[in-house]
């Protein structure tokens, strides 16, 4: 007598095979003792596995994955807008008029660093639909109103590409590319919070990491040491001290963290609101208990630099301090801030027209 | 098709609540992350799928350390392709799929070595018997024991893909067609990769018998 594949016996336990072939096999089981046998037993393996103890997961678990995603989003990514385009767009114009309504003198492209004044509220005004083009505050204002840090670096982001575009007019759209190209690249980086045994077991094989203090001309806040400790591939607990080094108090400000594989390749670890206050000549000192990784593994996921830079400083008078855009440029670090919506327009623009379209939104004059 | 009622992706320049400051450490807890609106959507699903991950990852990759990693990594990936979740209704598969895929590229990056050794490892010897069944004479837990640690090991001898496949069907219960969906691949591949892990693991463990004796 012949008998039946093994494959077939294997999924006939669990009834698994196709309605012919199981009529074809309970035909020979029928007969066949050995291949009942067997049916058997493949059935019996099946309820065996469905019987294995499910695993506890440990405790926390839920509040730890959302803690890891609430470290996770993504900043490079824009809120889609939440009303009419052509409502949003008359704002913006309206706001422009507004701006240019209160005489705010128009002067050179912002050379030095960026401080602009928030408010506590958005401005309010009237939608006047009269505006053809209308488009973020011009960044040659000296004194313009924002409200907020994302305004002030798009701001001081369309200063650098407008000058950028005076004097390298094709040199602006790679510049947009490099930065775009980063900001994609950061989604690959995950944040995950360490807890339990297992942190304990990584922090024990820690060893120390060298951190590289990238200094900004005319931050109010120096930063005057960092450390982080390095473990299987992964940046554990930065932690830095800044001073307040002006005479103004600041009321918050953010610290970016990057670190450098292996391979080569540069990327933005963290970008840590630190939600402290400095006052003037006051030095503070903070810490995280977190772990950044790839995801990688092997050698080329090992973490061979960690640098770390001041993003902005907001100050008590409501004013917010940024650093120029082209600092941040010659020290190698500016791809590693969010991209800005203007950068965002800008490269949507290039992208959908090509470049004369892009230097048609950055006006050299 | 229903749309999801997840809220937008997050804002540029607004990364995440505070975690700095040494008196700020870190809290797990849930009204931490309640406070975005953004995460509304999403913390409901986590709190809801977090012990189905675990077990159908700590199953594939038989240690409740990597295990736990790897739950975090799927509600992250799910977190940053939410989008990509259409139907709400569908989040299990879809949560199914992409922990799946977690567990075959982790046990894929691991050596052969390290592989293997995760699945006899201590996390998982002290899982193994706290889970024991209660009312169980010593000699009946001991067998118990004795036999689900066969079944672990049985389990290590398959390939990735195998695992996966015998992990979702047999020991999760998730229908051809979703773990077909989850692996990419048709029915007829699952059903191939189910028959023949079962006859590996039931090779292996004839083999163990005939030691044992």
């Amino acid at each position: 007598m012949s008998h039946p594949r093994e494959e077939w016996l294997a999924l006939e336990a669990t009834g698994d095979l196709s309605w012919w072939r199981a009529a074809l096999l309970r035909r020979h089981v029928a007969a066949c003792a050995d291949c009942a046998a067997r049916v058997q037993e493949y059935a019996g393996l099946s309820t065996e596995l469905r019987g294995l103890p499910s695993p506890e997961p440990p405790s926390g678990l839920s509040a730890q994955v959302l803690a890891a995603v609430s470290l996770n989003q993504d900043p490079a990514i824009p809120r889609p807008r939440l009303v009419p385009a052509w409502m949003a767009l008359s704002a913006v114009a309206a706001l422009a008029l507004l701006v240019v309504g209160v005489g705010i003198e128009l002067r050179a492209p912002i050379q030095s660093p960026v401080v602009v004044r928030t408010q506590p509220t958005a401005p309010e005004v009237t939608a006047r639909p009269t505006l053809e083009t209308p488009r973020a505050p011009e960044p040659s204002v000296r004194s313009v109103v924002f409200t907020d840090l994302n305004q002030a670096e798009a701001a001081r982001d369309r200063a650098y590409l407008k000058a950028l575009a005076t004097r390298q007019p094709v040199s602006v759209a790679s510049t947009l590319e490099r930065w775009t190209e980063t900001a994609e690249q950061q989604q690959k980086v995950q944040l995950r919070l360490l807890a339990g045994p297992r942190a304990e077991l990584l922090r024990s094989h820690a060893l120390p990491g060298r951190v590289e203090i990238v200094s900004l001309p005319g931050a109010p806040l120096e930063i005057v040491s960092a450390q982080t400790s390095l473990s299987e591939g992964r940046l554990l607990d930065p932690a830095v001290t800044v001073r307040n080094t002006g005479s103004r108090p600041v009321k918050d400000f953010q610290i970016v963290w990057t670190f450098r594989d292996a391979a080569g390749g540069e990327y933005r670890a963290r970008i840590a609101p630190a939600r402290r206050a400095v006052a003037p000549g006051q030095q503070v000192a903070l810490a995280d208990t977190l772990a950044f990784e790839t995801g990688r593994t092997g050698p080329e996921a090992e973490i061979v630099g960690v640098r770390v830079f001041l993003r902005s400083a907001e100050f008590t008078d409501a004013q917010v301090w940024v650093p120029e855009r082209k600092a941040l440029e010659a020290r190698g670090v500016g791809q590693f801030l969010p991209l800005s919506q203007e950068s965002q327009r800008l490269w949507a623009a290039y992208r959908r027209s090509g470049v004369q379209a892009l230097l048609a939104e950055l006006p050299q004059k | 098709m229903t749309k999801p009622s997840h809220p937008p992706k997050p804002n540029p320049g607004t990364e995440s609540p505070s975690t700095l400051g040494r008196d700020n450490r870190p809290k797990l807890e849930e009204e931490q992350i309640a406070g975005s609106e953004e995460q509304d959507w999403f913390a409901p699903l986590v709190r809801s799928h977090s012990r189905r991950v675990f077990g159908l990852l700590y199953r594939m990759v038989g240690n409740a350390g990597d295990a736990q990693d790897l739950t975090q990594d799927v509600f992250l990936k799910a977190w940053l392709h939410r989008e990509q979740l259409r139907d709400p209704a569908r989040a299990t598969p879809w949560l199914l799929r992409i922990a799946a895929n977690a567990a075959i590229d982790f046990q894929r990056a691991r050596l052969p070595h390290r592989t293997g050794a995760s699945l006899d490892d201590e996390s998982h010897g002290e899982l193994r018997d706290s889970m024991q069944a209660p009312g169980l004479l010593p000699q009946e837990a001991l067998l118990q024991s004795e036999r689900h640690r066969r079944l672990w090991a049985a389990l290590k001898v398959l390939s990735p893909k195998e695992r996966a496949a015998v992990v979702m069907r047999d020991l999760e219960g998730v229908p051809n067609q979703e773990v077909a969906a989850a692996l990419g691949c048709s029915m007829i591949t699952v059903r191939t990769h189910i028959a023949s892990a079962r006859i590996k693991m039931r090779k292996h463990l004839l083999k163990e018998e005939e030691k044992g004796k």
